[in-house]
């Protein structure tokens, strides 16, 4: 078993590459606001990301090699389950998500509404969707082919933002490496009949992490890994 | 004819290929018999061509040539997809092992 100091009850997953510019702020603020149950996994990362990440409340674990990001998230429910965890989060490193969020997915869950909470950039008011055309435009195929996939009715289906109880992520089996495994998820959630809520989350766009995110390509691509997927 | 030579030399190399590897061990049995059955298909078609025609004739395609051309891409676009879903099998096995790597050099590790 794995040897945790203190009792894991709610774990904060953040999957980790190359992101020495952002992590230190990202884990300062979660740290800030006592979130102190984080474990960080480092997917082979080439810069400091690790190193900084030893400057903070959380654990680190590494990929000896890169594996993407589904992998990379996957490795840390696993050994948030493994401690122990009741809740688990899925945060992003790259400085997009708000710690002010992390409370609102947790409520419903802490009051059992659902077993999973999903953040949308889209349920926030219009005023402080501040989301650049081209993202909407690939948001929008993504929401519409999940949508048609999974029969749910979702207003965002790529953020990383979301929260689920440890008996939902026991339940959710998601084999894909790289961005396909949010599909995945979703997918899991539909067929398994997850109860899950939608919850408004502000999301922070910056050239950086804008330049990290995906691309068109990157689109393309998953719907291909999803086909090749189904067919196997 | 000099190409027949040619096609003739090159299909008793990549036998001879797929024997030796054979014999190491790394092909199965019936893949050799399978490839064995494909090289000396080919082989057949490029000395006696009209056999090729006749076939094609009978299942609506002009020439035997074509019909060859035709067989050949469908067997390459599913051998690539063979190879594609191969390589993804592949993929998740490195991720698992990657991930269980991982995760036992962290019952080292304490909290900070």
């Amino acid at each position: 078993m794995i040897l945790f100091q203190q009792k894991m009850k709610t774990v904060i997953v953040i999957p980790v590459f190359n992101e020495e510019k952002t992590i230190g702020n990202v884990l300062s603020d979660l740290n800030k606001n006592n979130y102190n149950d984080i474990i960080v996994v480092d997917d082979a990362s080439s810069d400091k990301s690790a190193e900084i990440a030893r400057n903070y409340n959380c654990m680190i674990i590494e990929h000896l090699i890169n594996r993407g990001q589904g992998a990379a998230l996957k490795t840390g429910i696993v050994l948030a389950l493994n401690g122990g965890a009741d809740y688990i989060v899925t945060f992003d490193a790259d400085g997009q998500h708000q710690v002010g969020d992390i409370k609102l997915l947790l409520e419903p869950l802490y009051a059992k509404k659902c077993e999973v909470t999903l953040g949308s950039r889209y349920l926030t008011e219009l005023s402080q969707r501040k989301i650049p055309l081209m993202r909407k435009v690939l948001h929008r195929l993504a929401i519409v082919y999940t949508n048609f996939t999974t029969r749910l009715n979702l207003s965002d289906t790529h953020n990383g933002l979301r929260a689920m109880t440890a008996v939902a992520a026991e339940k959710i089996h998601f084999s894909q490496d790289r961005y396909a495994h949010a599909s995945e998820i979703l997918e899991e959630i539909a067929h398994k009949h997850i109860s899950f809520m939608e919850i408004p989350v502000t999301i922070s766009y910056t050239d950086y992490s804008l330049a990290k995110g995906q691309k068109i390509g990157d689109f393309i691509k998953i719907l291909f890994k999803i086909f090749v997927n189904k067919l196997r | 004819m000099i190409i027949k030579i040619f096609i003739t030399f090159f299909v008793v190399f990549a036998i001879s290929r797929v024997i030796l590897r054979h014999r190491e061990g790394s092909v199965k049995k019936i893949a050799l018999l399978i490839w064995i059955f494909i090289w000396s298909g080919i082989l057949f078609f490029v000395w006696w061509p009209k056999v090729s025609d006749y076939i094609a004739h009978s299942v609506g395609i002009g020439r035997g040539v074509d019909a060859l051309v035709y067989i050949s891409l469908v067997a390459l676009f599913y051998g690539m997809f063979r190879i594609y879903v191969k390589l993804e099998f592949v993929e998740h096995e490195i991720t698992g092992l990657v991930r269980e790597m991982a995760l036992r050099d962290n019952n080292k590790k304490e909290w900070k």
